[in-house]
């Protein structure tokens, strides 16, 4: 038997340890309660369907441009991937601490599994959500541009990726802080733009909100499912992904220096 | 090879000092041999391990070695309280790599060690701790380390389990070699070709098993 050079060796063990992970975790939320496997899906269906039930009935945006039930989906399902990411990733290491004790277990194959896992689970949901409205209120749910979509939930799972690592790092070394990035994650829902149109707001304060670059992948990701979002001055590809890129080079520069020390005993 | 390369170590007390474990230790585990690491209570014993077995870190300082290390044999920290025994083993199969036909083999391998029937398909939290050490150790037993890091070999189970789990430790030592924490001189003795006694941080290697045994009663005649 040819003996496996360590490169292919080491990228086997990526892999088995993903899927180690990914089959333990989905276990692990499928056993939690009766009808499990229904809950995985099904809670975040129900807590999206209530919102959207509650916007719809008491806003009186009136879109001619798009469907305002669709207009809320495609802003709350990137929100929510983005947050569970974050909250995701940074709770990843305390929970599955006990398991770094198996060599091959590394910090990092417990938050991709956890991205992995949170956004299959948002695609689930919105893809429910979806052919839910196409098929019982007639609505047109085809998406414009389906490969500029797939490109900007790429950057945001990217962006949610590297701003989970680097709350995960900061927690570990201050826990008392997953308080407050809980706190600041609660704001972002109002200021994504995930319930009202952009140009509602106002000049002056647009300027403000566009310093988040979530805004942007929201209003980029309707204006590639719709055929005629009018996307508002200012918002570009380029921000977030210089967001993106920039936090993901923190994320794993200090992930680096502090791989052994996550893996280690509190 | 397992090299320490000044290894220092220290915690934080709760008033503010710092105790220091080791400080810039380093010495060479011998080659090839079953060791017994002793020395009196809060040496660094179980420190030592941990950072063996990678769950610790130093503060500085590396531990070298080509060798493969076991995660401490009996660590039942691993196990998912809501899965079941099955579903735990297959877990860390599927983590060093097993699949298919191999994984089962671990699993049926873990399942006739623990004999635990039925329970072998109930989540973990039910079990005794009896029935957890069964498969913990058993866990540990199925995989082929270069080094097995033990913590009181015999400190679980029933006598039947005692007797049980003696024999694999002899039967794996024949492929690999144990790292044996113990306060009990006849383990030690059945066990261990070295000893390495830990005091004071620093640590003593012997060749001879009896000499090593003598300093730590010297140790604890004069504490």
């Amino acid at each position: 038997m040819i003996k496996p050079s360590k490169r292919v060796a080491a990228r086997e063990q990526f892999f088995s340890v993903l899927f180690a992970l990914f089959l333990r975790e989905i276990k692990t939320r499928f056993g939690e309660r009766r009808f499990g496997w229904l809950w995985v899906i099904g809670e975040p269906l129900l807590h999206l369907f209530v919102l959207l039930t509650v916007f719809v009935f008491l806003s009186n945006h009136m879109m001619p441009q798009v469907p305002f039930e669709l207009f809320l989906v495609t802003g709350l399902i990137p929100y929510f991937i983005f947050q569970r990411a974050v909250t995701g990733l940074m709770a990843s290491i305390d929970s599955n601490k006990a398991l770094f004790a198996y060599r091959p277990v590394k910090p990092i194959d417990t938050y991709i599994t956890r991205l992995i896992l949170e956004t299959l689970i948002y695609l689930c949901v919105f893809v429910v959500i979806i052919f839910g409205f196409g098929f019982f209120m007639g609505l047109d749910i085809s998406i414009y541009h389906p490969l500029m979509t797939l490109g900007i939930f790429f950057v945001l799972l990217t962006m949610g990726f590297a701003f989970g690592v680097i709350a995960s790092l900061i927690v570990d070394v201050f826990p008392t802080a997953k308080i407050i990035i809980k706190v600041l994650m609660m704001p972002l829902y109002f200021l994504s733009g995930i319930m009202y149109p952009l140009w509602i707001v106002p000049s002056q304060y647009l300027h403000y909100l566009q310093y988040n670059p979530i805004v942007h992948l929201v209003e980029l990701l309707r204006e590639s499912y719709f055929s005629h979002y009018p996307v508002v001055n200012g918002i570009s590809l380029l921000y977030p992904l210089i967001v993106t890129v920039v936090a993901l080079f923190i994320a794993l520069y200090f992930y680096r220096f502090r791989r052994f020390a996550l893996a280690a005993k509190p | 090879m397992i090299k320490l390369d000044r290894i220092t170590k220290s915690y934080l007390l709760s008033g503010g000092n710092r105790h220091y474990v080791f400080k810039d230790l380093s010495f060479t585990f011998p080659e090839g041999a079953n060791i017994g690491l002793i020395g009196p209570n809060g040496a660094g014993k179980s420190t030592l391990m941990n950072i063996l077995g990678g769950i610790d870190i130093p503060d500085s300082g590396k531990v070298i070695t080509n060798k493969s290390i076991s995660w401490p044999v009996g660590l039942s920290g691993g196990l998912q309280g809501s899965l079941t025994a099955r579903d735990n083993v297959k877990f860390v199969a599927r983590v060093y790599g097993y699949r298919a036909a191999e994984l089962a083999e671990k699993v049926r391998y873990v399942e006739e060690f623990a004999e635990i029937g039925e329970y072998f398909d109930e989540p973990i939290k039910t079990f005794s701790s009896g029935m957890r050490a069964r498969v913990t150790f058993g866990l540990s037993m199925a995989f082929d380390f270069d080094y097995y890091l033990v913590d009181e070999a015999g400190a679980v189970g029933d006598a039947n389990f005692k007797k049980k789990s003696m024999a694999v430790y002899k039967q794996k030592l024949q492929s690999g070699n144990v790292i044996l924490v113990s306060h009990n001189m006849s383990e030690v003795r059945s066990l261990c070709d070295h000893i390495v006694v830990i005091y004071g941080g620093n640590a003593h290697v012997f060749d001879s098993v009896e000499e090593g045994i003598k300093m730590y009663e010297e140790i604890r005649t004069v504490q």
